[in-house]
Formats: C-alpha cells, structure tokens, sequence
C-alpha cells in the first residue's frame, strides 16, 4: 500500500518532471520511498482513471516550428460556454481552452483558445475548419495573431 | 532547430502512451527500431535545448491558482518601452505583441493572490493605458501534442 504522504511525494515527482536514464521509476520510487513495482501500478491508476489526462513528454512548440499562434476568443452564452469549450478543447492545434472573465463593456468574450501553426496563413486556416467543423460560426469571435514575442517562459505545471 | 527523420519518430512517440515498465526507454527503441542509448542521450540533449520541455505527468485541470492574462493598447511609439516594463517583472511568464487594438497580452502568475494584485496595481501606476485583467474562470484544456 502507498500512503497518502508518499502519493503526495509521487505527484509532485511526476509533475516535476522525470530523469531521463535507464530506470526512471526505480529513481523516482527510491526518493518517494515505494517500491518501484507499487509506484508503476499506481501511475497507471492516475492514467486509467484520468487523474492525469496525459504521461509523458511535453514538446515546446516554438522550438518545433510551432512559432506562430493567435489567442482566438469567442462570445458564448454562460449557459453554453461549458459545452463549447470542453468541444475545443479536444481540437489537435489548440494548446490552451479556457473560460475567463467578460470585461464589460470593453471586453465581451468569455472563452478564450490558443492555435498554434508554423505559418500564420496555417493558424487561420486552421481557425476556419474548428468553427466550420464545430458549427460555431453564429458566435462574436476576435482574432489577435502574435507578431512578436517579448516574454516566453515554459511555466512549469503543479498540481 | 533541424530535426532528423530520426528525431521526428522520437518526438511523435514520447508524447503519448509511454511506457509505464522498468525499462520504457528499452520499449520504445525496440518499437522505433532505435539504439536505446541514442534514444536516451538524444532526449537528454533535446529536453536541454528546450524542445523536450518535461517528463511527467499532465494534470487534467490546470492548477492556476493566482494567475491572469492581461492586455494593454499601447501606443505604436510606446510598445518598446512598455514590453521591456512588463517583462521586467519576475511573475510575467508571457508576454506577446499581438495584431488588436488591445496590442499587448501579458500572463502573470505568482504564487499568492496579494503579489498578483499588487503586481497589477504596480503596472497601473506607471502607465494609463486601457487594461483588461482575464482571470480563468474555468481550464478545460491545457495541452499540446504534437504530430510531426
């Protein structure tokens, strides 16, 4: 059995990141104070059950060719808006779905996505086929492409 | 970056179902059909140059606690000035130009509300610009996987 103090261990090792060598879990097993068998089995529960949605690598997308994207947002009805976004969020090129405040009334938009694309012409294109393909297109949408970068930081992801 | 056929099959596999055994990168060289101290020096090499950013989990929602996005109309003559302003701020983790009237978007994220806010409140004594403050209300996605 894993104790509560020991997941707690486990998920912040997870989530901080893993060595990349020959035996990672028997590393991460050893500073979390489990066997390396219970600490494989219980990584797999956080996977089947959806604690995590994913394990594994996260790709930087600038240093990929990813390096153009836009902030897309849209204006969707509160009653609606968890529908839609949970629809987006499912979209291969958006990276970030998130529903965020309205500032009335110079900002009516409350969910707000982030499409990535190596080309800029990709990234709207790209935009054209999730609206179509999602029959959202009676919706008020803005576009603010990225034309340059100041501040790019890979926050790193707790909890 | 120039990424060989080699690194491409590499990057597409990591990303997704890795291998959850006592030897994963031993799995995943036999699946490629790579050399397993390649596959493990090259991904040393690619998480140190920034292409591999973390291996780990994904949470399923997003922690943000205390974090927003924030824009700025700034003036064409101004944006240097500004940008340079903003990134000096330790929380600023994002910072972009962007094509909108509303031309600077900004993410602050630190670790307690009250350094958020004084942040902000911060900012707004050293300019008079028109600023929006988007907290997140609700994440229902925050990831990426890439098929190259």
């Amino acid at each position: 059995m894993i104790d509560i103090n020991q997941q707690r261990k486990i998920m912040k090792h997870l989530s901080r990141g893993l060595p990349i060598c020959d035996e990672p879990y028997k590393e991460l097993a050893e500073k979390s104070g489990v066997t390396e068998e219970l600490l494989l089995e219980f990584v797999q529960d956080l996977v089947e059950t959806n604690v995590v949605s994913r394990f594994g690598m996260v790709i930087d997308q600038e240093s990929v060719g990813y390096v153009e994207n836009a902030i897309v947002v849209w204006d969707i009805p509160d009653e609606e808006v968890d529908q839609i976004g949970a629809l987006l969020g499912l979209q291969e090129k958006i990276s970030l779905c998130y529903r965020r405040k309205r500032q009335l009334p110079d900002w009516p938009y409350n969910l707000f996505t982030l499409i990535h694309g190596k080309t800029k012409q990709e990234v709207l294109a790209e935009l054209n086929h999730i609206v179509s393909s999602n029959g959202i297109e009676n919706y008020a949408c803005d576009v603010m492409i990225s034309t340059e970068t100041f501040k790019h930081t890979g926050a790193r992801q707790d909890g | 970056m120039e990424l060989s056929d080699d690194d491409i099959k590499l990057i597409n596999r990591v990303q997704r179902n890795f291998p959850l055994c006592k030897d994963p990168f031993a799995q995943i060289s036999k699946e490629l059909g790579l050399d397993k101290s390649w596959v493990i020096s090259r991904l040393n090499e690619l998480r140190e140059i920034g292409v591999v950013s973390r291996f780990g989990s994904i949470a399923k929602r997003k922690n943000d606690g205390f974090s927003t996005l924030a824009a700025l109309k700034v003036p064409p003559d101004r944006i240097n000035d500004i940008a340079h302003l903003i990134n000096s701020y330790e929380d600023v983790t994002h910072n972009y130009l962007r094509e909108h009237e509303f031309n600077l978007w900004f993410v602050i994220q630190s670790n307690s509300e009250d350094k958020l806010n004084s942040a902000l409140a911060d900012l707004r004594l050293h300019m008079d610009f028109p600023m929006l403050n988007l907290p997140i209300l609700e994440s229902y996605h925050s990831d990426m996987v890439i098929t190259l």
